[in-house]
C-alpha cells in the first residue's frame, strides 16, 4: 500500500491541507494571533474591522481575529475528543454485536433504544451539573451517546457482511471469530463509520459550541468559536464581525474534515 | 415477518421501564430542588422547607418512587411543580407541536438530501459535486439560532412569505407557521443524509453485482432504483432513525428562535426547573415517540433488505 | 432621589402625553411580546415576576401604587386612613363597583381575600402583610384593618398584588379540596376587577386578556377605562425573534429588550424605545463566613470586601454589559426606592486605594476566589469576564463558575459560594422588603452572606413600627451607612426597564417595580 501524492483523491489533498493548517493554528496559536485573546481594551469596545484589528474587536474591546485563532486550540481538540472515544467504543461493540447476533443483539438493541430514546439534553446537563461543567465532562457527555450511532452503523453493516460468501470462507477456513470480524469483516463495513466520524467532528465542533452557548462547554474568558457567536448574538445588528467570523472558521474546519471523510472513503474503496 | 414486528414491540417493554427508573433517579440526582428553583435566590429557608413537605419531596425517595409507580399505572403523571397544571395536559398541548416540526423537518431533509446525493454521487468530483457539499457544508455549519434569525428576517420580515415565529391556528395554519423551522432544523439532517447517501451510493455503484447487472445491459434506470437505490438506502434509513431523537431533543433552540410552544422548551424549562414529574411525563412522552420512529425504521429496513429481519 | 423625581417626571410626561396632545384613541387589541410565560395567576400563591408583573391587570388592590412606584392613590378603595396610635387602618370602598363578571365586589370578598393574603405560611408574600391582626368589613363600604403592631409600610403593602380583591363566592365554588387546589383551579380562569378580564390561555404561547366592562376607572373622555378592547400576551423567548416580530407589526410592544439593541431601536423610525426607571440593582453578594467549605475565606475580611469594590471600574462594566444603559449604585437599594440616602456613586473605582486596602488586610499580592454565574446568561458571563480582568489587577484570581439556576441556587442558600451574581427587584413602594432580605440576618442572613450587624438588625425592628417618618428616614440611613461601607456586597450597577412600543402605542408604562400597566394603554389610529 505505497501511495505517490498525485494518486491520492483530490478531496483528501485538499481536506488535508485545510485540516493541517488549522492544526498549525491549533498548535501555536501565539504565534499567529496579533494580540492577546482575552486583554480588554476598554477604548475600543465593538470597532467594526480596521488595520488595527482585521476582524474588529468585541464587546470587551478583545481582539476578534486572536480570539478565533486562538479557539482553534478548543475546537480541535473538540473535535477530535469528542468523537474518539465514541468512533472507537462505538465500532468494537457495533462489530462484535453485529456478528454474534441472538441474545447479544436483542441487549444491544434495548441499551440503543434507551440510550437514544433519552433526551440528549437531559443527560448532559445531568452529567454536567453533577460533574461540574467543562471540557472533559462534556467529552464524558458525548460519549455516552454518541457510541450508540456508530455501533448501530457497524452492527447493520456485520450482519449484511458476516453473510457474504468471504465470511463463511474465513469461517470455513477454521479461524477464530475475532480475526473474522475485525480483520474481514470491519475493514469492509466501516466505510459508512468512517464518512460518518468525520462528518461528526465538525457536528462535535456545533454541539460544543451549542453546549458553550448553554454554558455546558468551554469557559470563559476561553475563546471558542460558538462562544464567541453566542457572545455575538445581541451584537447581530450592531457588530454583525463578532460572530460572523468565528462562523467562518466552523464552515471551513467542517468542509476540512468532510472532505477528509469522502477522500477517505475512496481511498478505503480502491483497496476493497 | 409480523413475529419480527411483534417481537420488535414487546422488546420497547424493558425499554420503557429503563427509561422510567433512569429518569426519576436522575432527576433527583440533579442539584437542588424544585422549590429553591422556582422561589430563587432570595427564598427564605422555612418556605422552601414548607414547600417542599407540601410536595412530598421530604419522604424517603422509595416511598416517592413508590407513589410515582402507582400514580404512572393508574395513567396519572402528576401535576406540574411550576405551572401547577396536570402534566398530561401539557404533554397533550406540546408534544404534538415537536412531533409535527420534526416530521416536517424528517421530510423535507428526505426530499433534499436523496436526489442531491444521486447527483452528487454519478458527478463525482465534478463542479456539481463540489458545490452540493459546500452548501450543505455551510447549511450544517450555521447555528440554527444564526440561521433561523436570517430566515425570519428575509422571509418574514422582509419577504413576508412567512409569519415572523408563532405556531398559527388550524393544521394548515401551523404547517405555514412551521415551515421556516423545520427547514432550519431539516438542513443539518439533510447534510448528514446527504453525505452518508452519497458515500453508499458511490460503494454500491462500483458493486460486483451492479457491475455484472450493467454488463448484463439492463437499462441503467432500472439498476439504480432497483439495486442502487435499495441498498443505499439501508444505511442511510438506520442513520435516519438514530437521528430522529437527536432531531426531537434538539429542537429546543428552533422552538425557542421561531417562538414554537414546543416540547422541546417545556422539557429544559422543567429540567431547570427542577420540575420532576413534568421532565418524567415529557422524557416517557419521548421516548414512547422515538420508539415508534424507530419501529418504523426496523419496518421498512427489513423491508429493503429481507435478511435484516431473518 | 434623584431618579425618582426623575421618574416621576417622565411618567408624568407619558400620562401628560396622551391627556393633552390629543383625544385617545378607542379601541384595538395591544399585542406585547412577552420573554417568558406567566406560570400560576394567583395573587397570593404565585412566586415569580413573570406572574406578579401582569396580574394587577387582571386583579385590583384596594390602593395602587402611583405612576413612579413611590406612592399610592385611590384604588378599589376612595379614601384610606391610619389611626393616631398607627394601630388601625380604616378604608371606604368606592361605590357600585363590580367583577367582571358583573357581580358586585362585596365588603365580605374584601375581608376574605385579605385574610387569605395575610395568613401565615399561605404563599410566601404573607411577611408585607404580617402586622394585620384582623379585617373587618360592614354593609356601607367601610373596611377596618386592625394591627398587632404600627406599621409604617401597611398603606403601600394595601397597593401589592397579594392584597388583591378576589371574588370569594366564585373561589369557594371552584372545584378542589384545599385552597391550594382550588387555586390552581380558579388560576385557569381567574376572574378580578381589574382593567381587563382573563379570556384565553395557550400556555408557552399566548394569553389573551379583554376589556373588563365593569372597571371603575375613567379615561379622558369620560368613558371608562381601558381604552383597549384587549391586550394579547405574546410569549418569544428570543430577544432577536421578539424584535423582529415588533420590527415587522406583529407586536405593538416588547420587553426585556437587550441592551445592546437599545441604541438601535432609538433610531428606528416606528418605535419609541423606553426605559422606564426601575428599582432593579445589580450585584454581587459575598459570602463572609470566615470559612468556605473548610477553607479560610479572604471575603470575610471587610477590607478585601472593599478592595474588591474600589478595583472594579463600575463605567466599565455599565458600559460593557448595558451599553451605558445602568448608572452606577449609590446605596445597597435603588434611587427609585423610597428612603435610599445614597448621595454619589459607592466606591468610585480606584486601583491604588484597592491595593492598598488588600496590603491591609494581609493580602499583598491578591489570593484566589470564585463567582457563580447563570450558565448561558449573556449579562451574568459578560460581568464575570469584566470583574474577573479587572480584579487580576491587584492579584485576585477569580474563577468563573458556570452552574444552571438550581443548582446555584441550592450551593447559594446553602453557603457553599464565594460570590454570585444577583439582581434584585421591590415589590412593595418602600424599603422594608429590601432591607429585610438585605441587611436584617434572620430573614435570608443577608442575602445568605453570612454578614450580621447588631446595629443594623436593632434599627430595622425598630423601624418596622417607627410612626415618625423622619425618624424612619434616619434609621434607614443609619443602616445603609453601615450596610454599604462593611456590608457583604460588591455593587455594580442598577437598571432600567428597556421596553420597546410602537409608535402608535400611547399611555402603557411600566412603574419601577415591575408592573406592566395597560389600563392607560392606547393604539393611536
Amino acid at each position: 500500500m505505497r501511495f505517490t501524492l498525485r494518486k491520492l483523491p483530490r478531496p483528501l489533498v485538499m481536506g488535508g491541507l485545510l485540516i493541517g493548517a488549522s492544526l498549525l493554528l491549533a498548535i501555536f496559536p501565539r504565534v499567529f494571533a496579533p494580540y492577546d485573546p482575552v486583554a480588554m481594551d476598554y477604548n475600543a469596545l465593538l470597532k467594526a474591522p480596521n488595520w488595527a484589528h482585521p476582524m474588529g474587536t468585541d464587546n470587551f474591546g478583545r481582539d476578534v481575529l486572536s480570539r478565533v485563532i486562538h479557539a482553534y486550540t478548543i475546537d480541535m481538540q473538540i473535535a477530535f475528543f469528542g468523537t474518539v472515544f465514541s468512533f472507537v467504543f462505538g465500532i468494537i461493540i457495533g462489530a462484535l454485536v453485529g456478528y454474534a447476533g441472538g441474545l447479544a443483539d436483542t441487549v444491544f438493541g434495548r441499551v440503543v433504544d434507551a440510550v437514544i430514546t433519552f433526551p440528549f439534553l437531559v443527560l448532559v446537563i445531568a452529567i454536567v451539573s453533577v460533574l461540574g461543567p467543562g471540557l472533559v465532562n462534556m467529552y464524558i457527555a458525548l460519549a455516552v451517546v454518541g457510541w450508540v450511532f456508530y455501533a448501530r452503523i457497524i452492527a447493520a453493516e456485520v450482519k449484511v457482511q458476516k453473510r457474504l460468501d468471504y465470511a463463511d470462507a474465513g469461517r470455513a477456513m477454521g479461524y477464530r471469530p475475532l480475526r473474522i470480524i475485525f480483520r474481514h469483516l470491519l475493514p469492509n463495513a466501516i466505510t459508512p463509520a468512517i464518512v460518518y466520524v468525520v462528518t461528526d467532528m465538525a457536528l462535535a465542533i456545533l454541539l460544543g459550541s451549542s453546549l458553550g452557548y448553554l454554558g455546558l462547554g468551554a469557559q470563559p474568558p476561553a475563546a471558542e468559536w460558538g462562544v464567541q457567536i453566542a457572545d455575538g448574538k445581541n451584537f447581530m445588528t450592531t457588530g454583525w464581525w463578532i460572530s460572523v467570523f468565528p462562523g467562518i472558521a466552523i464552515v471551513v474546519t467542517g468542509l476540512g474534515f468532510s472532505l477528509i471523510g469522502d477522500g477517505l472513503a475512496e481511498v478505503l474503496r480502491t483497496r476493497k | 415477518m409480523s413475529i419480527f414486528f411483534l417481537r420488535r414491540l414487546l422488546q420497547l417493554i424493558p425499554t420503557f421501564a429503563f427509561i422510567l427508573v433512569v429518569v426519576f433517579v436522575l432527576v433527583r440526582l440533579l442539584p437542588g430542588d424544585p422549590t429553591s428553583a422556582i422561589l430563587g435566590e432570595h427564598a427564605k429557608d422555612a418556605d422552601v422547607a414548607r414547600i417542599n413537605h407540601e410536595l412530598g419531596l421530604d419522604r424517603p425517595i422509595i416511598v416517592q418512587f413508590g407513589l410515582f409507580l402507582k400514580s404512572v399505572a393508574l395513567g396519572d403523571l402528576g401535576t406540574s411543580i411550576q405551572l401547577k397544571t396536570s402534566v398530561i395536559s401539557l404533554i397533550a398541548q406540546r408534544l404534538p407541536v415537536t412531533v409535527m416540526l420534526t416530521v416536517m423537518a424528517a421530510l423535507m431533509a428526505v426530499v433534499m438530501a436523496v436526489p442531491l446525493a444521486f447527483i452528487a454521487a454519478l458527478r463525482r468530483d465534478e463542479a456539481a459535486d463540489s458545490a452540493i457539499r459546500s452548501a450543505f457544508q455551510v447549511g450544517l455549519s450555521m447555528p440554527v439560532f444564526y440561521l433561523g434569525l436570517i430566515l425570519l428576517t428575509v422571509f418574514g420580515a422582509r419577504l413576508g412569505w412567512f409569519p415572523v415565529g408563532g405556531y398559527g391556528d388550524g393544521f394548515v395554519d401551523h404547517v405555514y407557521h412551521l415551515f421556516l423551522p423545520a427547514f432550519s432544523l431539516a438542513l443539518s439532517l439533510a447534510a448528514i443524509l446527504m453525505r452518508n447517501l452519497r458515500a453508499s451510493i458511490i460503494d454500491v455503484v462500483n458493486a460486483e453485482y451492479v457491475v455484472f447487472a450493467r454488463s448484463k445491459g439492463i437499462a441503467p434506470g432500472i439498476i439504480l432504483v432497483r439495486h442502487v437505490l435499495r441498498s443505499a438506502l439501508i444505511s442511510t434509513v438506520a442513520l435516519f432513525g438514530l437521528s430522529i431523537g437527536t432531531l426531537l431533543g434538539g429542537a429546543v433552540i428552533t422552538e425557542t428562535v421561531f417562538a414554537i410552544p414546543g416540547a422541546g422548551r417545556l422539557m429544559i424549562d422543567s429540567i431547570y426547573g427542577r420540575d420532576y414529574p413534568v421532565v418524567q411525563g415529557m422524557t416517557m412522552a419521548l421516548a414512547v415517540v422515538v420508539s415508534l420512529t424507530f419501529f418504523l425504521t426496523d419496518v421498512v429496513e427489513a423491508w429493503l433488505d429481507p435478511r435484516v429481519a431473518r | 432621589m434623584k431618579m425618582g423625581s426623575l421618574a416621576a417626571l417622565a411618567a408624568a410626561l407619558v400620562v401628560s402625553g396622551s391627556l393633552s396632545a390629543y383625544a385617545t384613541d378607542r379601541g384595538g387589541v395591544m399585542t406585547y411580546g412577552r420573554y417568558a410565560d406567566s406560570m400560576f395567576l394567583d395573587p397570593v400563591l404565585n412566586d415569580a415576576n413573570v406572574d406578579i408583573w401582569v396580574l394587577s391587570n387582571l386583579y385590583d388592590t384596594l390602593l395602587l401604587p402611583t405612576d413612579n412606584g413611590q406612592g399610592v392613590q385611590a384604588g378599589l378603595a376612595t379614601d384610606w386612613k391610619v389611626s393616631d396610635d398607627g394601630m388601625t387602618v380604616t378604608l371606604k370602598m368606592r361605590a357600585g363597583i363590580k367583577f367582571s363578571d358583573g357581580s358586585p365586589i362585596l365588603p365580605s370578598d374584601v375581608v376574605w381575600s385579605l385574610k387569605r393574603a395575610a395568613k401565615p405560611d399561605n404563599g410566601i408574600w404573607g411577611f408585607l402583610v404580617s402586622a394585620i391582626k384582623d379585617i373587618s368589613g360592614s354593609d356601607d363600604g367601610t373596611i377596618v384593618i386592625t394591627l398587632n403592631r404600627p406599621d409604617p409600610s401597611i398603606i403601600p403593602a394595601l397597593t401589592v398584588f397579594n392584597t388583591a380583591i378576589m371574588p370569594q363566592k366564585l373561589f369557594e365554588a371552584t372545584p378542589g379540596a384545599t385552597d391550594a387546589d382550588k387555586a390552581k383551579a380558579f388560576a385557569e380562569h381567574p376572574v378580578g376587577s381589574g382593567p381587563f378580564m382573563f379570556a384565553s390561555w395557550e400556555r408557552g404561547a399566548t394569553m389573551k386578556l379583554v376589556k373588563n366592562p365593569y372597571y371603575w376607572a375613567m379615561g379622558d373622555d369620560g368613558k371608562p377605562l381601558p381604552y383597549l378592547d384587549g391586550v394579547t400576551f405574546e410569549v418569544i423567548p428570543d430577544d432577536a425573534t421578539r424584535i423582529l416580530k415588533l420590527q415587522s407589526g406583529d407586536l405593538d410592544g416588547a420587553e426585556f429588550i437587550p441592551y445592546a439593541r437599545v441604541a438601535e431601536l432609538k433610531t428606528a423610525d416606528n418605535l419609541n424605545m423606553d426605559l422606564f426607571p426601575s428599582t432593579k440593582v445589580v450585584y454581587l453578594p459575598m459570602n463572609v463566613r470566615p470559612q468556605i467549605d473548610g477553607v479560610d475565606n479572604p471575603l470575610s475580611n471587610p477590607k478585601v470586601r472593599q478592595a474588591l469594590n474600589y478595583a472594579t471600574n463600575k463605567d466599565a462594566i455599565i458600559q460593557i454589559v448595558t451599553m451605558g444603559v445602568g448608572s452606577p449604585m449609590t446605596s445597597f437599594m435603588s434611587s427609585a426606592t423610597p428612603l435610599n440616602s445614597g448621595t454619589g456613586p459607592l466606591f468610585p473605582y480606584n486601583i491604588d486605594k484597592a491595593k492598598a486596602l488588600l496590603a491591609e488586610a494581609g493580602f499583598p499580592n491578591g489570593f484566589s476566589t470564585s463567582l457563580m454565574v447563570l450558565a448561558g446568561n449573556q449579562d451574568d458571563l459578560a460581568i464575570g469576564t469584566a470583574v474577573q480582568q479587572m480584579w487580576a489587577a491587584i492579584g485576585v484570581k477569580l474563577e468563573l463558575k458556570q452552574v444552571d439556576n438550581a443548582t446555584r441556587t441550592d450551593l447559594y442558600r446553602n453557603g457553599h459560594f464565594a460570590m454570585q451574581t444577583s439582581t434584585w427587584t421591590d415589590d412593595i413602594a418602600d424599603p422594608s422588603e429590601i432591607t429585610s432580605y438585605f441587611a436584617y440576618s434572620p430573614t435570608i442572613e443577608a442575602q445568605h452572606s453570612g454578614w450580621k450587624s447588631d446595629e443594623a438588625d436593632k434599627l430595622f425592628e425598630t423601624s418596622q413600627s417607627e410612626r415618625d417618618p423622619a425618624k424612619r428616614a434616619a434609621e434607614y440611613a443609619r443602616i445603609q451607612e453601615i450596610y454599604n461601607t462593611d456590608g457583604p456586597l460588591l455593587f455594580l450597577y442598577q437598571s432600567p426597564y428597556p421596553v420597546a412600543l410602537n409608535k402608535k402605542v400611547n399611555g402603557f408604562i411600566q412603574i419601577p417595580l415591575g408592573n406592566n400597566i395597560f389600563r392607560a394603554a392606547s393604539l393611536s389610529k
